[in-house]
């Protein structure tokens, strides 16, 4: 079965079946925000969805974990810790299912990380289909992150009586397989969905003052333009951005003795390339100390460095890291800065 | 035992951190490192630890005492000399120190005769809590003027009392460790301690509030119609002021290089007139520099 269709009275069921054998997450209300959590019963937002506070990351890759354990006695010993519980991500959006597939290829890449790995083999991505833009500052399709193609095991898209399921791996299919209300969709089924789809179109325009495929040449030849100064200067380093953007997955490392001292633990935590110490080495040289050269690296990376090796935008146009800026810099508005530079 | 421990555990954390930058056995203080080879080499009492105690509410003191069960396995590394917080009997002042931490800030002249005397008889010395670190709310006395400050506490009297404008501890002597906060967070204490014990530096964040109360996934108070110091100041409190709905005050002073005419535009775009957002950095003199 590549596709399938769910009741949407039968949802409800669908999740507390999953809570049997999994720990399940889901879109939760937190003040004015949402974010991802456990909760007893299915609950969408539906079309209020604005992006959660964390992205999902925060369940492959989390704040803090620990590596390994280390003892002194009876000698000096190392022993590996990883700890990936099977879970559901229930309601992750097409922007997280991006950046959660984008993750992967960084993971997933020459050098294999073990604990995202095992974290990522053990996770099922159930993903909501998006077919109104968020709000005003969200640019996924401008970005080629709205179609998702992979990065999810089950999509489903509202098409009004119910959802339509598209399937996207064999565990997926497994998991629909299992559960007895779910069926194959209907000829008139599919073409709603494909209706909606298609309709959906008009909802996002383009919002880049340059074709997506142009951003890696005009970020390298923009190095010195006026731009970086400017969001330099009103840029806090709080490091917000980097927090809780759904691509940012870079982390620092340290060991923690315990007040034995005769064990400890080598753990990380989430880092930032906006934070003053992230380009820190050894003898205390840094080769980032201003504000402006930490978000022109920023942005590099996200539309430049990492676009140029994997073909694809590694910023997913969640709007997050707007959301959260004090003090609004806003990526579309960097990247038409650069766009609007007239070249002989 | 303890020195065989002692060893063991600097061949296995150098061989450890060796990969690992920022932590080079190069930059501890050369006092360190003579504590250090004073352990392997001798038989020598374990480091002689003290507590000492100016201008401030002793609340720092306290919180080394929540610490209950890991102040007694630390017990095991360390004797504690002076603790009178702790102590029922208070032992004579010792000759000398291993490790001495100085709580309160500087506000008279015999306070800054005995730290200088306690600098003197002590191979490391750790400012612990703000009034030590930066002077913290006693700063405020420097900000209304020393004579106007002893009038406004001591009336007709004022003439009785001795007062000098508020020091934060390294205005007076040289600081080798600071342990931040109002008060200082107990982790925190026993991160600098086990770090001078073991003889490398201490994890100490140079990157803002926001960092921490981000990671907790906390609504910021700017979006519920609230200010906070937290973009600039120093983390490591784990951003506890925000996570139950309060903005920052800023009591652990700003991060190394922060853009606080940035974050007064902040605060006045949020209904702060300038004088009211220079208010905030005042009440622990967390942005005394730019105050001033």
């Amino acid at each position: 079965m590549k596709e399938g269709f769910l009741h949407k009275k039968d949802i409800g069921p669908f999740y507390k079946d999953l809570k049997k054998d999994y720990k399940v997450y889901r879109v939760k209300k937190k003040g004015p925000h949402y974010v991802f959590g456990e909760a007893p019963d299915f609950w969408d937002p539906g079309e209020d969805y604005i992006p959660t506070i964390l992205p999902p990351k925060k369940y492959l890759q989390p704040q803090e974990e620990t590596l390994f354990c280390m003892a002194l006695a009876p000698r000096p010993s190392l022993k590996p810790k990883i700890e990936a519980p099977p879970q559901v991500i229930f309601g992750v959006r097409p922007c997280d299912i991006s950046g959660i597939s984008l993750t992967d290829k960084v993971f997933f890449d020459t050098n294999v990380d073990p604990y995202y790995k095992a974290r990522r083999e053990n996770t099922t991505i159930i993903g909501i289909d998006c077919l109104r833009p968020c709000d005003k500052d969200c640019f996924c399709s401008t970005v080629g992150s709205l179609d998702v193609k992979e990065g999810f095991d089950l999509l489903l898209t509202d098409i009004g009586e119910g959802y339509f399921i598209t399937v996207g791996t064999p565990r997926g299919e497994k998991l629909l397989q299992d559960f007895s209300k779910a069926r194959k969709p209907s000829e008139k089924e599919k073409e709603s969905f494909l209706a909606r789809r298609e309709g959906r179109k008009k909802e996002y325009p383009y919002k880049f003052k340059t074709e997506l495929s142009n951003l890696p040449l005009l970020f390298t030849s923009n190095w010195e333009h006026p731009v970086w100064k400017e969001i330099g200067d009103i840029c806090l380093a709080c490091g917000r951005c980097n927090l809780v953007c759904p691509t940012c997955y870079c982390f620092d490392t340290f060991d923690a003795m315990d007040v034995s001292l005769r064990e400890g633990e080598r753990r990380r935590q989430w880092d930032g390339c906006l934070l003053a110490e992230f380009a820190m080495i050894a003898g205390g040289v840094n080769f980032r100390t201003q504000r402006s050269q930490r978000l022109r690296h920023r942005f590099n990376r996200k539309f430049n460095y990492q676009m140029a090796k994997h073909g694809q935008s590694h910023c997913v146009g969640c709007g997050r890291c707007y959301r959260a800026c004090l003090v609004h810099i806003h990526p579309v508005e960097v990247v038409n800065r650069l766009a609007e530079v007239k070249h002989d | 035992m303890r020195n065989v421990l002692n060893a063991d555990c600097r061949f296995w954390i150098s061989a450890l951190v060796a990969e690992h930058q920022g932590y080079s056995i190069g930059a501890l203080p050369p006092m360190l490192i003579s504590l250090r080879i004073r352990n392997e080499v001798s038989d020598l009492a374990k480091p002689r630890v003290a507590f000492f105690s100016f201008s401030c509410c002793e609340g720092c003191q306290l919180m080394v005492l929540n610490l209950e069960e890991d102040l007694l396995a630390l017990a095991e590394h360390v004797d504690i000399v002076s603790f009178r917080e702790a102590m029922t009997e208070h032992p004579p002042q010792a000759d000398d120190y291993d490790i001495v931490f100085i709580e309160g800030s500087i506000t008279t002249p015999s306070d800054l005769k005995q730290v200088k005397g306690l600098r003197e008889r002590a191979k490391v010395v750790v400012a612990l809590g703000a009034c030590a670190t930066m002077g913290g709310v006693n700063m405020m006395k420097n900000l209304i003027g020393v004579d106007k400050a002893k009038e406004i506490v001591y009336g007709d009297k004022a003439h009785y009392f001795e007062s000098i404008p508020t020091m934060p501890i390294d205005q007076a002597v040289k600081v080798d460790y600071y342990i931040h906060g109002c008060p200082i967070d107990p982790d925190e204490f026993l991160e600098v301690t086990k770090s001078i014990l073991i003889g490398r530096r201490p994890r100490i964040p140079n990157y803002p509030v926001c960092v921490e109360c981000q990671m907790k996934e906390n609504v910021c108070v700017f979006d519920v119609g609230k200010v906070c110091l937290g973009p600039i100041t120093r983390a490591g409190c784990k951003a506890i002021c925000p996570t139950y709905g309060h903005g920052c005050e800023g009591c652990r002073g700003l991060v190394d290089d922060p853009n606080a005419s940035s974050h007064k535009n902040l605060l006045t775009e949020h209904g702060l007139t300038v004088e009211e957002a220079v208010e905030r950095y005042k009440m622990f003199g967390s942005g005394w520099k730019f105050v001033i």
